[in-house]
């Protein structure tokens, strides 16, 4: 936990870090109280301190003049990881299916993936809410362009359109990671990457969510051949597929928010393959 | 219909106990005052041709704008009221970058037809008050909207000022437009080259216009799928003239 720098004119005094004096766990009537987890670091929170006066309430409501702070935190993290990897003819799009806050497991069998059109997938992790309210959104965006223009939209479109529906919530954002993957016009594998407020740039691949860091690496040697000698070589849909496997048991491997089990899908021009591989459930 | 006129004909937003909107049927009647247009599609793209009237020798022709680029596969001929062509192209121009920036692609030419229509059809819209946003009658103008798409190929459509639009192989509007339209039923084949089309588009002009064609005159433009929209140089419509 980070504390925060104190304003120049207060006193110095040591600041509440965690875990919490045993002062703060005893109540003023004397009840055994559990620590509640804050995301804020408590001394901003709530200067009114736990070890000034006992007996007096640590929150005054308002009623004498000593200010203090509510912070208002809106989002979560779901954890879990994506991952995208493009071919000359396919796309093979993966995520894990666990679904988390903190140290418990909410959910072992939640889908990241979201076919938007039968040539594109969307996979998103992040805060759940979030990313169940984008993946709405676009459904009926999607759903208007296909009676406005009586087509489904290619996934150039699809990636220009979560673009602009990213920025448009540039001040408040949806906390998604987002990874597009389909294929294009002209039947080649597409893979989009973003960032939570609608940057977007096509890529080879591209991993988000909590085991990203641990995918990344492993797909630069093995996909896109960095820093290696030997030729490289053009891989197949089964091949990626079992690639694919490779990284997520590596990344559940180190990551607490990454396992249970593995949702991949293969997207070709003939439409989308789905199937499942078991992952760690610890 | 003027035996039934009445009382019935000043708003836009009222029916007659017939069931006619007197306002949007007179906007329909201005199209015909207007100089004749024409288009015609055909397999390899859509040729757009426009009269122009030049009432007076110090009249600068160029000056004179009947058919409009609307995005680079789209481009509009108009008759009527031109001044309110500018306002439907304008928009038109909007929609179409719109859909450039929301879709990273071109828009097709029925989903802009349909733009342009939503906005000819929104007439007695508009709060009681507000100047700057009340429309307060129809658009007195007629389009042909030629464009090319990966949708449907070439297409046309003509939009008037009800809001309704139609698709068409070939059409005429403006005063011409009848003796126009004949002629075209009667020469028009699903197998013309552009160039025939071009041709049949100028021959059609010929016949209606009451001065004597020339390349100061008319408006030459095609649609096609590799050069998208183009508006004929003057020594390409002397090309075109030559011929027939």
């Amino acid at each position: 936990m980070t504390s925060l720098p104190l304003p120049p004119h207060s006193s110095p005094r040591p600041l509440l870090t965690s875990p919490l004096p045993r002062s703060a766990l005893t109540h003023a009537n004397g009840i055994q109280r559990l620590p509640i987890h804050h995301s804020e670091p408590h001394s901003m929170a709530v200067p009114a301190s736990f070890d000034q006066q006992p007996g007096a309430d640590s929150i005054d409501h308002g009623v004498t003049e000593a200010p203090y702070e509510r912070r208002f935190s809106p989002y979560d993290f779901n954890g879990g990881t994506t991952l995208a990897i493009s071919g000359p003819d396919f796309a093979v799009v993966a995520g894990d299916t666990r679904m988390s806050t903190g140290y418990e497991i909410l959910s072992r069998d939640v889908s990241k993936l979201h076919p938007l059109t039968d040539h594109c997938v969307l996979a998103s992790a992040g805060c759940k809410t979030d990313v169940d309210q984008l993946r709405s959104v676009l459904d009926i965006r999607s759903d208007m362009y296909r009676h406005n223009h009586q087509k489904d939209m290619k996934v150039t479109s699809v990636a220009q359109m979560l673009g602009n529906t990213l920025y448009g919530r540039r001040f408040f954002p949806y906390y998604s990671f987002n990874v597009l993957a389909g294929v294009d016009a002209e039947g080649k594998g597409a893979v989009y990457s973003y960032d939570a407020i609608g940057s977007f740039e096509r890529t080879h691949f591209s991993a988000s969510g909590s085991g990203q860091s641990f995918v990344v690496p492993l797909l630069d040697n093995v996909i896109v051949h960095k820093n290696r000698q030997d030729e490289k070589r053009e891989l197949g849909a089964e091949e990626v597929v079992e690639i694919v496997k490779d990284a997520f048991v590596t990344a559940g491997e180190r990551d607490i928010y990454t396992g249970d089990k593995l949702e991949i899908m293969v997207i070709t021009k003939d439409g989308i393959q789905k199937s499942t591989f078991p992952l760690k459930a610890d | 219909m003027y035996l039934t006129r009445s009382e019935y004909d000043r708003g836009v937003s009222t029916f007659s106990p017939e069931g006619r909107l007197f306002q949007v049927e007179y906007a329909i009647e201005a199209i015909k005052l207007g100089s004749t247009a024409i288009g015609i599609t055909c397999p390899s793209g859509v040729v757009l041709a426009v009269e122009k009237r030049l009432s007076s020798k110090l009249l600068v022709g160029e000056s004179v704008e009947k058919i409009m680029e609307v995005d680079s596969h789209i481009g509009a001929a108009m008759s009527g009221l031109v001044a309110d062509a500018r306002t439907l192209v304008d928009h038109a121009r909007v929609e179409a970058q719109n859909h450039r920036f929301t879709y990273d692609e071109a828009i097709g030419v029925e989903a802009l037809t349909q733009g342009v229509c939503d906005l000819a059809l929104s007439f007695g819209e508009g709060d009681e008050g507000d100047k700057k946003k009340r429309m307060s009658r129809p658009f007195g103008v007629a389009l042909l909207l030629a464009g090319w798409d990966d949708l449907a190929g070439p297409q046309l459509f003509f939009s008037d000022p009800s809001g309704t639009f139609v698709k068409y192989k070939a059409k005429a509007i403006g005063a011409g437009s009848e003796g126009a339209q004949s002629n075209l039923s009667e020469s028009y084949s699903s197998t013309l080259t552009l160039q025939e089309a071009e041709d049949l588009a100028l021959s059609t002009l010929k016949q209606v216009m009451e001065e004597k064609i020339n390349v100061d005159n008319v408006e030459l433009a095609t649609v096609t799928k590799d050069s998208g929209f183009k508006i004929k140089k003057k020594e390409e419509v002397k090309a075109v003239l030559e011929r027939l």
